[in-house]
């Protein structure tokens, strides 16, 4: 369980986030959604610990997470960020086998190379295991990048945009994946854009506007058409199927 | 049981470090059988193993054991250093083009070690010049990283240009003190035969001042490896993978420092070493850092090593000095990496 409360950062003069408020239960894939520029790296960032200059606080398990250390916070919660730049060739496995570093700590055990390969074959890259990331295409390199949240043993996997660069097959996947390892026990959150996959996949999900925490909570309550006009400021019609379900169009 | 995976790469990593290392012999054995005199590790193995009142070329084994020797151990463990300083830079600047001479390590080193030599206090401390090197080394290092650190994702020209300001700044004053010098001829004959670099006249005393230094800096790189090979994805992912970032830059700046200085205040400069080594290397055995530095390290000598064979045999019996025929060929070799230069992602 993720609580922030009360949660703001400034840069200089500018808010970036206003008092935000959110929990995110445990086992739940929780997406957070809003226009460029409203705030959700930040919000991640905050969360896993890479942006300290906050008020408010996060309690994680309801522990404070700034007084977690370097150690524990790395084997509670793994970070995958949009941009990667990786300056040298190293293969999809050993990039996947480093991301296990906190439980290797450099001296990578059969048990690192199995979840790495186990992880990367999910993604479906079990053929480009053993060719470098620079030789990839951009949808590969993602998904290589993506195979460390797979590897991982944190419970807590956060990710800052996760979909950039996919194309739609690979994206529906990777939201399945999502969905199934909150179901297996781990706590998946996620900035993204796509509104139909997020309706699809998310268990929960939270709106954020210029700073400022728009609606949040389980899907079905917080994907309504009132929220989606406030936050993106676009028209949104909502129609019902033959069976009676709920489509926004936008 | 081990993974295939593990087996595998184990059995490469063993044939390449296996390959390095038989031809940094070869050259060690090379290196010690040319020269202006005609000696040979027979006349060596004669000498140790018969009686030493019987042989006949007196001067021979004297050759090999007080000239020849020492002077391919020097060169092999200075290339050894720079290679794994170029290593270790290129990682922590997460740029295939940080070196010590692009950075202006050696630059410093060079400087604070001419004034040095310029206030006469050289002849006190056999450690006086390492030591003056070192803190060259290390100011301009973390002067260079902190000026990049600034600038946003760490972009290639600002480094490059940070170090070509840095280190022409440091070759000016360089040349200042020299020629401030210059009255008093032999202190300038001296310092500008060391600055030049090289191997002549470098014996056992040169590798009683290097070899600590030397073995203290490989050591530090080798545990530094581990974390260095995480910094691929940057600081941040870094961090959260439970690498402690401000204590990696700090102990690899000065393990960089400590090779390089100390490498710089026995041999000049030697530029470039510690570019192309490490650059042909990687394309060789892939960028996992320790392999990475073991090999660069072990190919880092054997070129030094027949680059110094090289300067002193090519127009024999008068040598050139091995840091221009580095620069010789380094400096085109730089050219082409920065011509060759794939976009990143």
């Amino acid at each position: 369980m993720i609580a922030c409360t009360n949660l703001s950062v400034s840069k200089k003069e500018f808010s970036i986030l206003n008092h935000v408020n959110i929990n995110i239960p445990d086992r739940s894939f929780y997406t957070i959604l809003g226009p460029n520029g409203s705030g959700k790296t930040t919000l991640l960032k905050c969360i896993c610990g890479l942006n300290q200059e906050y008020s408010g606080t996060i309690k994680i398990n309801k522990e404070d997470a700034k007084t977690f250390d370097e150690e524990k916070l790395s084997k509670n919660i793994t970070w995958i960020p949009e941009h990667l730049n990786i300056p040298f060739e190293y293969t999809a496995l050993e990039l996947t086998v480093l991301g296990r570093f906190p439980w290797h700590q450099g001296h990578p055990k059969m048990i690192d190379y199995e979840k790495a390969i186990e992880a990367l074959a999910i993604l479906d890259l079990q053929k480009k295991q053993n060719q470098s990331i620079q030789s990839m295409s951009s949808g590969e390199q993602k998904k290589t990048l993506l195979a460390r949240a797979l590897a991982s043993e944190a419970e807590i996997i956060i990710l800052d945009e996760p979909l950039a660069n996919l194309d739609l097959a690979a994206a529906k996947k990777v939201c399945n994946i999502f969905r199934k390892l909150s179901e297996e026990g781990k706590t998946i959150v996620a900035s993204l854009h796509d509104l139909s996959l997020t309706y699809r996949f998310a268990t929960h999900c939270a709106f954020l506007k210029a700073g400022i925490l728009v609606s949040s909570g389980v899907k079905e309550s917080v994907f309504v058409a009132n929220n989606i006009e406030n936050t993106y400021e676009v028209n949104v019609e909502t129609v019902y199927d033959s069976n009676g379900l709920p489509h926004l169009i936008y | 049981m081990t993974h295939p995976y593990i087996k595998r790469n184990k059995t490469t990593t063993r044939n390449a470090i296996l390959l390095s290392s038989i031809i940094c012999i070869i050259s060690f054995i090379l290196a010690i059988s040319f020269g202006s005199s005609s000696s040979n590790l027979a006349d060596l193995f004669q000498y140790i193993l018969s009686d030493t009142t019987a042989h006949s070329n007196e001067s021979a084994p004297l050759i090999l054991m007080t000239i020849r020797i020492p002077r391919a151990l020097l060169a092999g463990l200075c290339g050894a250093a720079l290679a794994a300083a170029g290593v270790i830079s290129q990682g922590l600047f997460r740029n295939p083009l940080a070196s010590p001479t692009i950075l202006g390590t050696s630059s410093g080193a060079t400087l604070t070690a001419a004034v040095v030599f310029y206030l006469g206090t050289a002849n006190n401390h056999w450690l006086t010049i390492p030591i003056a090197a070192f803190f060259g080394a290390i100011f301009s290092t973390s002067f260079v990283f902190n000026l990049a650190k600034k600038t946003v994702n760490w972009d290639i020209e600002h480094l490059l240009l940070t170090g070509v300001a840095l280190s022409s700044l440091f070759g000016a004053l360089t040349s200042l003190i020299i020629s401030l010098s210059l009255e008093d001829y032999q202190k300038t004959a001296a310092t500008m035969h060391w600055m030049l670099g090289g191997f002549s006249a470098r014996g056992w005393e040169h590798i009683k001042i290097a070899i600590f230094p030397f073995i203290i800096g490989l050591i530090l790189t080798f545990k530094l490896s581990g974390p260095l090979n995480v910094l691929v994805f940057g600081e941040e992912v870094a961090k959260n993978l439970s690498v402690n970032i401000a204590q990696l830059r700090k102990k690899s700046i000065l393990a960089i420092s400590l090779l390089v200085g100390t490498s710089v205040s026995v041999a000049g400069a030697l530029p470039f070493i510690g570019l192309v080594i490490p650059h042909i290397t990687r394309k060789l055995v892939g960028p996992e850092q320790k392999r990475l530095l073991l090999i660069s390290a072990l190919n880092g000598a054997s070129i030094t090593i027949l680059a110094d064979l090289i300067a002193r045999t090519i127009r024999s019996p008068l040598e050139f000095e091995v840091g221009i025929l580095t620069s010789l060929l380094g400096a085109p070799f730089f050219l082409w990496i920065i011509l060759s230069r794939k976009p990143l992602i």
